[in-house]
């Protein structure tokens, strides 16, 4: 592990991960003999804790062979069909829950609510995947996520948007994983999982909007690549940031590079890092560039300054989120027209005798919380706009066509574009040593 | 030049053109089906509505309820089996759809792919395209700020500011016409305010109202009033004043206890009669009077009943007490409204309800007083029991919004002093611990148990030693407190400092009982294990078939411990387990029975006994 940065993400995991877990449930919950049979639950049942074990343990196995499909035996048949039993184990059998992406907001929610506890399986759905990613690229997303994999079935012809709209539009996934933070952190909702698109057709059973939304994108996903991963996961931020220091990443050939140009538009996510030929003549360009760079590094406080601003003023509207916050509104708004609300929160707050000024207390700390945590967050958005519009002012001399390590999710559709196939020591010698 | 198709290619094509027209097909009469189920409610048939209200007119027209009956019958299967529809429609849809990528990706197979070579950056080339990437990106920002300021700035007047004055200051000063809520909170900011506001506690408001009237207006009248008498310590363990006898401390000295009988033969049953509301608290005794209370969440009485006879004294309400929830709080039904018992110091009885209400009573069944704690916030119910020592009544309120253990008047309810105590919620009973100079009420909750003066409610000690659902009341003897719970630990604990500890039988509802050498723990499960109390050495433990929410008690030299079947488990008390006997009352029980005069006294679920020989 030569690279420092890695060393530190792993050590900061591990120490992550430790912490959380002495905030794991130390009992089980009690049991009570009331002769009560509760309802079957609208959402999955809750699963046995061996299943749930099982289930980590069947992850680790598909991250491990997927690495091992990726890196070594470099089949996109076999990363195919490990996403195949990735959609029949998470999607179809476990429907859908917990997945990696929602674990992003169980997390949140056990750093800043103490009270609640984070099972170990839901934390390591959550690290593993990263963990992967910090030593062999996007592994995950390659077909372990049954998400990701169903997305990659159903890429018929894919074709190329525009660079600066996709950039553009990698943005969205960042403001959504704040949001689901920011909400998750106050225990008022977890976005993701409601507006997750692919659970209902595992379930067979949705809303009828989210199976709009499903089927919306699967099929602009016969055309657009993996529109999900690309334009709003959120748990492929963090996979982004792991993966581009990976410490092994995927490559397009299997040995040197020949500069053939035939892979160029293999990739359907358009993951691919084309050659950049900086000439003595380029020496204006540079200057500008690097005259860019600096306004663009004093822009960055700008824009944190005007993200905060911006989130702060919209706290209020962002609180409405919080189920006690919308019943506070409703039971002011009851007390200051002297009308009685119909919805059932209120009824059901009245039926309890809630008192009202108790209520606005609540909603008073929840807005509170809601405004420090959009000050934060308006800060962060900043920060990555700003990061974002500095790396439009790089330019680095690239010889070879190589995988952008962020956004490569290791589908394997490149491999058959390389003409090159020969392998030997020799080849990986000299391949080593130029990446190193 | 095309290559031509393969006669898999020929099969695929027209696979996928079918399974695309078969999913186009299904896709629309879903949405059609998914209408039709948004204005189909079965239980809003305007139909059978119109059936109902004409056989409210003819009640006797059974045709016309057979009629009603077939149409209801068929209208729910009408909904359900558009459900089916529906769901048939998805998994056709899922078939067609994965027939249609199947089909469509082998028809592409084969086809020539596309390996046109691309070209590499020129610098150039890519500064105008970071360019573009930069416009474009600032472009969205700008999108998203003009978006955001407009929605926050439009609906900024629309939300309430909650971090301002008290809300019936600020309903003041708006002149709003109060509604229920407004009445509510003005009841509990301003008693003085109550009587014009609730018309209908007129009675006790009045009564109260006047009291202090009386004392803020002609404090001498107070020398006028009969002085309160309090119970002698040799008064209080004649009786069963309270939960677990006097003090709370699970000993009783009644003597010629019955240990034979048989509720289903009558063997031994002196009365039984049946329970009027129900409730979990267990009976205490007075004399000759037994008073337990019940509730069903909207009616809130107190039963007395002559001990000797069964005969039922008086019943009084607690209703319309200032301050009371219009409706009652949810509970559970294993807690119900009605968990804590009621205590009497032979002058008064003192009760508490789930919804916070506590009144005083006199012996005859005349309400003296009563007032609202304030709503409890517990998910279960409020189960803590009262005690009095001397004029005050303790109620350990310990709930997910505040902890408090309250001393009020027993004379009139007021608050003598309350002391804040942070921690969580519990549901365990205090005790109180008579010392050489003092008497202290001792209390567990998540996270500590702890001490309490009772003159001025200071604290005299505490330790963390507990966590979770504390639902088990302390023990004392020789010096040393016991608290245990359920996932937690058992604790030895002398002045705060830990004797020592043992996590081996935990109760989540009983309460130990601590006697001589000995503390008896009874478990959920159905376990009873025997310690040491001076070291904590397991002396033995039994497992029985049924488990146990009722608190031991050790009465006439032995331990009798009721299980939730109803079978009381009497045993030897010391260092070896033996049973002395094991009669049935033959019906559920999960209250502490009480013992005076050689008799037993236990509310089962649905009956009150008198056990006597």
């Amino acid at each position: 592990m030569k690279n420092p940065l890695q060393k530190y993400l792993s050590a900061t995991f591990f120490l992550f991960t430790s912490a959380i877990t002495f905030s794991q449930q130390r009992f089980p919950q009690p049991e009570f003999e009331t002769g009560h049979i509760p309802p079957d639950p609208t959402r999955p049942m809750p699963r046995g804790l061996f299943l749930e074990y099982l289930d980590v343990l069947v992850l680790v196995l598909l991250l491990s062979l997927m690495t091992y499909f990726v890196l070594r035996l470099r089949s996109r048949k076999a990363i195919l069909w490990t996403g195949v039993v990735a959609i029949a184990y998470f999607g179809f059998w476990k429907v859908g829950c917990v997945c990696a992406v929602g674990s992003v907001q169980n997390v949140s929610l056990a750093l800043f609510q103490p009270g609640y506890s984070l099972p170990l399986t839901t934390l390591a759905f959550f690290v593993l995947p990263l963990l992967f990613a910090l030593y062999f690229g996007r592994v995950f997303c390659a077909g372990v996520c049954f998400m990701g994999a169903l997305q990659e079935l159903v890429i018929i012809k894919p074709i190329r948007i525009p660079l600066h709209l996709q950039r553009t539009l990698g943005m969205i996934p960042y403001l959504y994983l704040g949001l689901a933070i920011l909400f998750a952190a106050t225990g008022s909702d977890f976005i993701i999982c409601r507006n997750d698109p692919f659970i209902g057709i595992f379930r067979f059973s949705a809303p009828f909007h989210m199976l709009v939304f499903a089927l919306l994108i699967l099929a602009l996903g016969t055309f657009i690549a993996r529109p999900y991963c690309r334009f709003i996961c959120p748990y492929a931020v963090l996979l982004n940031w792991m993966s581009k220091i990976s410490h092994k990443h995927t490559t397009i050939t299997p040995s040197l590079c020949i500069q053939c140009n035939l892979c160029e538009n293999a990739c359907p996510v358009d993951a691919i890092d084309v050659p950049v030929q900086i000439e003595k003549k380029d020496r204006p360009i540079l200057q500008r560039q690097k005259k860019q760079f600096i306004a663009l590094t004093l822009l960055i406080p700008v824009l944190m300054g005007l993200g905060a601003l911006l989130l702060t003023q919209l706290h209020e509207p962002l609180s409405m989120v919080h189920p006690q916050v919308r019943l506070a509104e409703i039971i002011r708004h009851e007390i200051q027209s002297g009308t009685r609300s119909t919805t059932q929160e209120a009824t059901t707050f009245h039926m309890l005798g809630g008192d009202p000024e108790v209520l606005f207390a609540e909603a008073a700390s929840l807005r509170s919380q809601f405004y420090r945590g959009s000050l934060w967050l308006g800060l962060i958005l900043g920060l990555i706009g700003g990061i974002a519009l500095l790396q439009t002012t790089r330019a680095q001399k690239r010889e070879d066509y190589v995988p952008n390590k962020g956004h490569c999710v290791s589908c394997g559709r490149c491999y058959k574009y390389c003409p090159v196939t020969i392998r030997s020591e020799t080849y990986d010698k000299r391949l080593y040593d130029e990446q190193t | 030049m095309n290559k031509p198709e393969t006669s898999l290619q020929q099969v695929a094509k027209v696979t996928a053109f079918l399974s695309l027209g078969f999913a186009v097909v299904v896709s629309l009469l879903m949405v059609v089906n998914y209408l039709q189920i948004q204005t189909v409610d079965p239980l809003n048939d305007p139909v059978i509505e119109t059936l109902i209200e004409r056989l409210d007119q003819h009640p006797e027209d059974e045709a016309l309820r057979e009629q009603v009956r077939r149409m209801d019958l068929l209208s729910r299967k009408a909904y359900f089996t558009t459900l089916w529809q529906y769901r048939m429609g998805a998994y056709m849809l899922l078939i067609s759809m994965v027939l249609l990528l199947i089909s469509t990706k082998l028809y592409l197979r084969y086809k020539a792919k596309d390996y046109a070579p691309g070209t590499a950056h020129t610098l150039k080339s890519l500064f105008l395209l970071h360019s573009k990437q930069r416009q474009w990106i600032l472009a969205a920002f700008f999108l998203l700020a003009v978006t955001s300021f407009s929605v926050a700035w439009l609906s900024h007047p629309y939300y309430s500011d909650f971090s301002g004055k008290p809300l019936t200051e600020r309903t003041n000063e708006t002149e709003q016409p109060a509604g229920d809520d407004a009445q509510v909170a003005a009841i509990s900011s301003d008693t003085s305010t109550s009587e014009e506001q609730v018309p209908d506690t007129e009675e006790s408001t009045e009564k109260i109202a006047e009291e202090s009237k009386t004392e803020e207006e002609a404090p001498t009248e107070e020398e006028a009033q009969p002085a309160p008498s309090f119970p002698t310590l040799d008064a209080l363990r004649r009786n069963h004043p309270g939960f677990r006898g006097p003090d709370g401390l699970g000993i009783s000295y009644s003597k010629n206890v019955p240990t034979q009988w048989d509720g289903v033969s009558g063997q031994n049953i002196k009365w039984k009669v049946p329970v009027k509301l129900p409730g979990y608290n267990s009976p205490v005794l007075w004399g000759d009077k037994l008073f337990i209370a019940g509730s069903d969440g909207t009616t809130k009485k107190v039963f007395c009943y002559n001990r000797l006879r069964g005969e039922l004294l008086w019943e009084a309400n607690a209703d319309g007490i200032p301050g009371s929830p219009a409706s009652p709080p949810k509970v559970t039904d294993d807690t119900g409204y009605s968990a804590p018992t009621v205590y009497t110091d032979g002058e008064r009885v003192y009760v508490i309800f789930a919804t916070g209400d506590i009144a005083g009573f006199d012996m005859q069944g005349n309400r003296l007083w009563g007032r609202n704690l304030g709503l409890p916030d517990n998910h279960y119910a409020h189960s803590s029991s009262l005690y009095a020592h001397r004029e005050k009544i303790f109620v350990q309120y310990d709930h997910r919004a505040s902890q408090t253990l309250f001393a009020l008047d027993v004379m009139n309810g007021e608050t003598i002093w309350e002391t804040e105590r942070p921690g969580n919620i519990s549901w365990a009973s205090p005790i109180l611990v008579r010392k050489e100079n003092r008497v202290e009420i001792v209390l567990a909750n998540d996270p500590y148990v702890a001490a309490y003066d009772t003159e001025k409610g200071e604290e005299l000690w505490r330790k963390d030693c507990l966590s979770g659902e504390i639902g088990p009341s302390p023990a004392y003897a020789r010096g040393i407190v016991f608290a245990a719970n359920e996932y937690a630990t058992l604790a030895a604990l002398r002045e705060g400092e830990m004797v020592w500890e043992d996590n081996w039988f935990l109760p989540d509802v009983s309460s130990p009982v601590a006697y001589g050498d000995y503390l008896y723990i009874a478990t959920s499960y159905g376990d009873l294990a025997c310690y040491h109390i001076a070291d904590g050495e397991l002396l033995w433990d039994h497992e029985f078939d049924n488990g146990f929410y009722s608190s031991p008690m050790v009465v006439d030299g032995k331990l009798y411990l009721m299980d939730r079947n109803g079978i009381m488990r009497i045993l030897a008390l010391g260092s070896e387990f033996r049973i002395i006997a094991e009669p049935e009352l033959g019906e559920r029980s999960d209250c502490t029975p009480a013992y005076a005069d050689g008799h037993i006294y236990i509310r089962g679920k649905e009956h009150l006994y008198c056990i006597g020989e």
